[in-house]
């Protein structure tokens, strides 16, 4: 369509409201209430235009272009009009500062600071120098507010973790209540009261932590004021550099920009062109990266253990002792466990080294206990080898989505967006997570019947004929046969759930197609895990839906992708060394992940390699320590598959290392050849010959990065296995706020009152 | 009571209600509004009830408690039909009085009627009474004779017959057709044409359509919509039902404010009545049409009157208005085409079908066809609601029907529109009442609050009122309006107290200006005229109040003052 700007005629394709178009031609067109992720508004009249044909004037951020249209963005009365419309904000925004005379020198030489409790002008706020109401009124020139200034004289609200609300400073934009809404579904925040009394607020005026908020931060990030303000950062100085991480929390590889002054973390807030988040995190991401980094347990110096007392020590010692212990173990003496929080070089140099440097020990990783090795190893025991990638995207896509337990935040978001676009959730077991609001069915099975359930819904559906498009997979008629010992009504009486309910899931999966199946590592664990895992695998493949496993290690892909090319542990060998190891069994413990908590001390010698003094550091003989995800950087793979490297973005703190560097100098140490790597490119390119996978060539592309390339998965079949018995499944922890060995959950304070801990 | 399932059942259930319905020699009506309850016309049901009893006249006289007969300044008052006496002002013991004389022996009790102040005689019937004689009562003739809860007695009066041409002689297009031959044009204040509205709801995509009734009338003041609901609830529905036989409607809303809960009580019985004969419901009189009615009662917010707003309250949201295009008709209430018209507008309806577009047209001037009611209130001797043909000379409306100013006062101006609306001075006592001649006049139709101010009226009290009103109820979404109110509000303040700056005026037209253009909704836009029509007309009056220090009517006590701004920042 044709359209007229500014006088320049200008052709538009498809839907766009004017700010868009006026925006892409470069026409400065003030706005605040305006957001990129949110519905229009149209609440704070900066962006009126004219149109003509159109009596008085109407918003370009909320009217949509027609053809023919013709606007202005600037006459005489317009302008005007939006300086005074700012100034009515200003009325009531601390602004002080503004018409000050001293206003030039103060920036300088802040001549004017009193001691005042209150923020009366923009020196006195944190949020100077990033305001973008600051930027507005510097691009309309205002120099005096023509009303008396009104102060709010609301009480600034301080009682909640991470962040305080200032209601003083605020200009009722709505950004904040309505990502809220809009986007985080959480709702936490609204508009209390009315016209001019207006404050945005919380039900009942309670604290965030009562009202039930997830302190996803997105408010702070939406605020254009210092209404909403980080307290880590509050009067800190403006970073100096930005750089973008990967977050290491969790699996889902959300970008975050991490905020820097001086090589200092301050904030982590998320990118906005992040292809995972879309500019969302969660409280770990949003908050806690610098908590993490600067945390009193971090380790710092090597730790050797003398008389009883770990002490500091210098590498070159640590080195030297470990090396030594390590030569002298004899094969099969020594247990190595690896992390899945690490970069893959890290992963790559810790199983090379263990390979190579411990002759026979095998290294396990937490890796072998995610969803995708269990369905790996369901494929292994029945003869096909299953897809492990697939797009969060895509369960945003589903018409009906079944989510067992919780899921990730940022794949929460995408359940959330697809539910309000008109698709049904069912809930099937786990404790109530914010998900469960949005969910038509909370079906609250008891532990480990879940089988049972998704059998009974597989023969009901098989008995009405239901079976996906297309030729039957193979091992359909012994699938079906096995489905006859079903007994649906005895099944969802186990379950826990009525006939009419099971039928109405029945239903379900039958009109609203495709389906999608979200679980967590807790679904597949226990005795009746794996045929709990098999009643999953062949309902999705009986109905073409889509199999969401989620793992919650941030690099668990990555370390899958490694022992499944260099030697792959079935999820039995790997549970068998836990065991063994927590029972003390070996000489040398080699520890670079998580490892069980020791009933009572090890009788062998003890290496911790870790961030954090974790509860098992009370048993090592030597700590090593190793950096934190900001300060190694590295080859992060995603629960999709996604593929994704950032360089380190801090110095390591202390003399902690990264990973690769520690496995490396030890097989200096121990005089090893094979480890000439100066730096992590070398351990990529190594990673790439041994793991085709990591090769750049070799990743299927997309935008910003590239999908893992999976060993060839096979066509999927059935999986015929007994009909899964029931009853309740001894489950291990997933401690999802764990990162290395520090429980964020119960050492970061503000993160312990979130979840309830303290 | 039966379920109606053919047109003709209409006819046939009003031989039915006649046959059976034992017939009086006299009938008393009472009026029983939110007004006449609260002037004390129960306790005179109550007396007459019992007076009726005890001389043993349920045979032969009637009683009706029925809606507001408009005349509130005479309330309670009561009508004997079928010869219209009116007594005024009654009493529980005036009843034996009127029972004994009137009804017995058809006296005329003359200290119960009243009086033609311009030829001192007795007015005894409505149309001898000046207070009526020049209001043509369309719309609220209903209300002398109808029990609203009873729909029988809107059968009686040919009720649902409109709604059975539309359904069986017309097609909706035709439907459309007549409304807007007829001219009728929205009576909640822009006086948009209703055939075109509904014409482009019909025209819209979308699935299913819907039509909305705004009852949230609140302005201070204006009780149009709630006497036609109180009193002829089912003129509403009908009105509702054949607009959206013509949109194509298969849904509806009354929104009415829960403080009046008379009107919500009576819409709601008659929703109930009306379902239970098949008028609401599938396949309504045996067609093909089918029509859902539901009530949703507002808590009494001023911006739910807005149709966004209200739709949002509808859908349980804050009452925010949201930015038009897109309008209701393209997308309204969840999304899908909508009509909304006021409770006067759908009660015209009927009308128009059943006396015909041109009987309907030839009422009026060229531009604004019908009646209109309005709420006469303030320093008026008549206070009531009036009906009044479009284009009367505001001169008949104060001074025939309303009897001119109260205590021998000059007349000064008078208030039309509601808060959003303007003030129109003594100087236009001719001008024709009708959307354009008041909105040239710098003032608007709005929903029909008329309040009459005499000399004793400071006009820049007057705008401060309106303002205070308006900040109070500004919703907070949109800056010009949230803030703009405030700032104007405490500038008004300010003169009043005698601390009013020459720079004062020009200050307010530029804020009033910024607000009218750029405000998101009628509240915001409308909210300034108030000062824009005082200062239009009665500029001299401000530049007392900021030059001078001085009220001319004696209002603004505080005006020498020694805190001025005592006022500002002040919530």
């Amino acid at each position: 369509m044709k359209i007229i700007l500014d006088g320049a005629a200008v052709d538009v394709d498809g839907k766009a409201t004017i700010l868009e178009v006026a925006r892409r031609r470069g026409v400065y067109i003030p706005t605040l209430c305006d957001h990129s992720r949110l519905a229009p508004h149209t609440a704070c009249r900066l962006c009126i235009v004219a149109i003509k044909g159109r009596r008085g004037v109407a918003p370009a951020c909320g009217t949509w272009v027609e053809d023919g249209m013709e606007i202005t963005t600037h006459t005489p009365e317009i302008d005007r009009m939006r300086r005074q419309i700012l100034e009515l904000l200003l009325s009531e925004h601390p602004s002080a500062c503004l018409v000050c005379t001293e206003k030039s020198a103060c920036v300088d030489y802040k001549c004017t600071i009193r001691k005042v409790g209150e923020v009366t002008g923009c020196v006195l706020c944190p949020n100077d120098g990033r305001c973008e109401l600051q930027t507005v009124v510097e691009k309309l020139r205002i120099e005096a507010v023509h009303f008396p200034a009104f102060y709010r004289n609301e009480p600034v609200h301080r009682e909640d973790p991470f962040f305080e609300r200032n209601m003083n400073l605020c200009i009722l934009c709505g950004r904040c209540v309505r990502i809220c809404h809009e986007v985080r579904g959480a709702s936490t925040l609204a508009f209390l009261n009315r016209g001019s009394r207006t404050v945005v607020g919380t039900a009942l005026d309670q604290s965030l932590l009562e009202s039930g908020c997830q302190f996803c931060g997105a408010c702070v990030d939406a605020c254009p004021t210092g209404a909403l303000f980080e307290k880590g950062v509050k009067y800190e100085p403006r970073p100096d550099c930005e750089k973008p991480v990967i977050c290491g929390f969790c699996s889902q590889g959300c970008a975050l920009v991490l905020e820097l002054r001086e090589g200092r973390i301050q904030a982590s807030p998320p990118a906005e062109d992040g292809p995972v988040n879309k500019g969302q995190a969660c409280v770990r991401g949003r908050f806690l990266v610098r908590e993490a980094v600067y945390h009193p347990k971090r380790v710092l110096r090597p730790l050797i253990r003398k008389d009883g007392i770990l002490a500091e020590s210098s590498w070159d010692e640590a080195l030297a002792l470990v090396a030594e212990k390590f030569a002298a173990a004899k094969p099969g003496e020594i247990a190595a466990l690896g992390s899945a929080q690490s970069s893959s070089e890290d992963i790559f140099a810790f199983r090379k080294f263990v390979h190579d440097g411990l002759k026979a020990a095998r290294a396990a990783g937490p890796e072998a206990f995610s969803p995708q090795a269990r369905l790996f190893a369901l494929g292994g025991d029945q003869g096909f080898v299953p897809a492990l990638n697939y797009s969060i995207a895509a369960i945003g896509k589903a018409k009906s989505i079944f989510a067992f337990g919780p899921v990730l935040p940022m794949v929460g978001l995408e359940i959330q967006d697809a539910v309000r676009s008109g698709a049904r959730l069912v809930v099937i077991g786990g404790p109530e997570t914010p998900l469960v609001r949005c969910t038509r069915a909370w079906v609250k099975t008891p532990p480990g019947t879940e089988g049972l359930l998704l059998a009974a819904l597989s023969r009901i559906l098989g008995d009405e004929g239901a079976f996906a498009d297309g030729p039957a997979p193979p091992g359909a008629a012994e699938f079906k046969r096995l489905l006859r010992e079903v007994r649906p009504a005895e099944a969802a009486h186990a379950a826990g759930l009525s006939a009419d309910k099971l039928q109405s899931l029945v239903q379900l999966l039958e009109k609203r197609k495709p389906a999608a199946f979200v679980f967590g590592p807790a679904f597949g664990e226990g005795p009746g895990g794996p045929a709990n895992l098999a009643a999953l695998w062949n309902l999705a493949l009986q109905t073409g839906g889509l199999l969401a496993p989620l793992g919650y290690e941030s690099n668990f892909r990555g370390a899958l992708a490694i022992a499944n090319a260099v030697g792959r542990m079935s999820v039995g060998e790997a549970e068998a060394i836990y065991r063994s190891v927590a029972g003390g069994g070996f000489p040398v413990l080699y520890l670079a992940g998580p490892a069980p908590d020791f009933a009572s001390r090890p009788a062998g010698f003890v290496v911790i390699q870790d961030g954090y003094l974790s509860p098992n550091a009370e048993f090592a003989d030597v700590v090593l320590p190793a950096a934190t995800f900001p300060e190694s950087g590295g080859t992060f793979v995603n629960v999709e598959g996604r593929i994704q490297a950032l360089g380190p973005a801090v110095e390591p703190r202390g003399e902690s290392r990264p990973g690769w560097r520690i496995a490396r100098d030890l097989a200096r140490a121990m005089g090893l050849p094979g480890f000439e790597f100066a730096g992590p490119v070398e351990v990529l390119a190594e990673l790439a010959e041994a793991v085709p996978a990591f090769r750049g060539e070799d990743r299927l592309p997309l935008a910003g990065g590239g999908f893992l390339r999976e060993p060839d998965a096979t066509a999927p079949s059935f999986a015929v296995r007994p009909v899964p018995a029931g009853g309740p499944a001894p489950r291990f922890e997933h401690n999802y706020d764990r990162y290395q060995g520090l429980s964020m959950d119960r050492e970061i304070r503000s993160l312990a009152l979130i979840r309830g801990k303290k | 009571m039966r379920k109606l399932s053919h047109p003709d059942h209409l006819a046939e259930w009003k031989a039915l209600i006649l046959e059976e319905r034992p017939v009086h020699a006299k009938t008393i009506a009472v009026t029983a509004g939110t007004c006449g309850r609260s002037a004390g016309a129960l306790p005179v049901i109550e007396a007459l009830k019992s007076e009726i009893a005890k001389q043993g006249l349920e045979k032969t006289v009637g009683l009706v408690v029925t809606g507001c007969h408009g005349y509130c300044e005479m309330e309670p008052s009561l009508l004997i039909h079928p010869k219209g006496i009116f007594y005024k002002k009654l009493e529980a013991a005036d009843v034996p009085a009127i029972i004994g004389e009137s009804i017995l022996k058809d006296k005329v009790i003359s200290r119960l009627v009243c009086h033609d102040p311009a030829t001192g005689r007795q007015a005894v019937r409505p149309k001898d009474i000046p207070f009526y004689r020049k209001q043509m009562r369309l719309l609220t003739e209903a209300n002398f004779h109808i029990d609203p809860l009873r729909i029988e007695d809107y059968i009686l009066i040919d009720g649902y017959q409109a709604l059975a041409r539309a359904l069986f002689d017309m097609t909706a297009e035709s439907v459309i057709g007549e409304v807007k031959a007829s001219g009728l044009r929205g009576r909640g204040g822009a006086g948009f044409p209703t055939g075109q509205k509904w014409e482009l709801c019909r025209a819209a995509h979308g699935h299913p359509k819907y039509v909305i009734c705004n009852a949230d009338e609140g302005d201070p003041g204006a009780y149009m919509d709630r006497s036609l609901l109180e009193g002829n609830p089912h003129g509403v529905i009908e009105g509702m039902l054949i607009g959206a036989y013509g949109i194509g409607a298969s849904e509806g809303y009354i929104y009415v404010r829960g403080d009046n809960p008379l009107a919500v009580n009576h819409i709601g019985h008659a929703i109930e009545r009306a379902r239970k004969c098949g008028l609401i419901g599938e396949n309504i009189l045996g067609s093909e049409f089918h029509f859902e009615l539901h009530l949703v009662t507002g808590a009494g917010v001023y911006v739910c009157g807005e149709e966004t707003s209200l739709m949002a309250s509808i859908e349980g949201r804050k009452p925010y208005p949201r930015q038009r295009p897109p309008f209701p008709a393209q997308e309204g209430l969840w999304g899908r085409p909508t009509n909304i018209n006021n409770v006067e507008t759908w009660a015209n309806v009927p009308l128009v079908l059943r006396k015909g577009s041109a009987a309907f047209a030839a009422v009026g001037t060229e531009r604004s066809k019908g009646t209109k009611i309005f709420s006469l209130i303030g320093r008026i001797q008549n206070t009531g609601l009036v009906e009044v043909p479009m284009g009367i000379p505001l001169r008949e409306i104060i001074y025939d029907v309303g009897g001119g100013v109260k205590d021998g006062k000059a007349f000064k101006a008078v208030q039309t529109g509601g808060p959003a609306g303007g003030c129109i001075p003594a100087s236009l006592i001719d001008l024709p009442i009708d959307y354009d001649s008041l909105v040239q006049a710098g003032s608007m139709m709005g929903s029909g609050g008329m309040v009459v101010m005499d000399e004793t009226t400071c006009m820049v009290d007057v705008a401060r009122y309106f303002l205070d009103f308006l900040q109070d109820e500004s919703c907070g979404k949109c800056a010009p309006c949230r803030v703009g109110t405030r700032r104007m509000l405490e500038i008004l303040t300010r003169i009043t107290r005698g601390g009013g700056e020459p720079d004062d005026i020009g200050r307010m037209e530029e804020l009033a200006a910024t607000m009218k253009a750029a405000s998101l909704c009628g509240l915001g836009q409308g909210a300034p005229n108030s000062v824009l029509s005082t200062l239009r007309y009665f500029r001299h009056e401000y530049e007392d109040h900021i030059l001078r220090k001085t009220c001319p009517a004696g209002v603004c006590k505080d005006i020498g003052s020694a805190d001025p701004r005592a006022g500002e920042s002040r919530r």
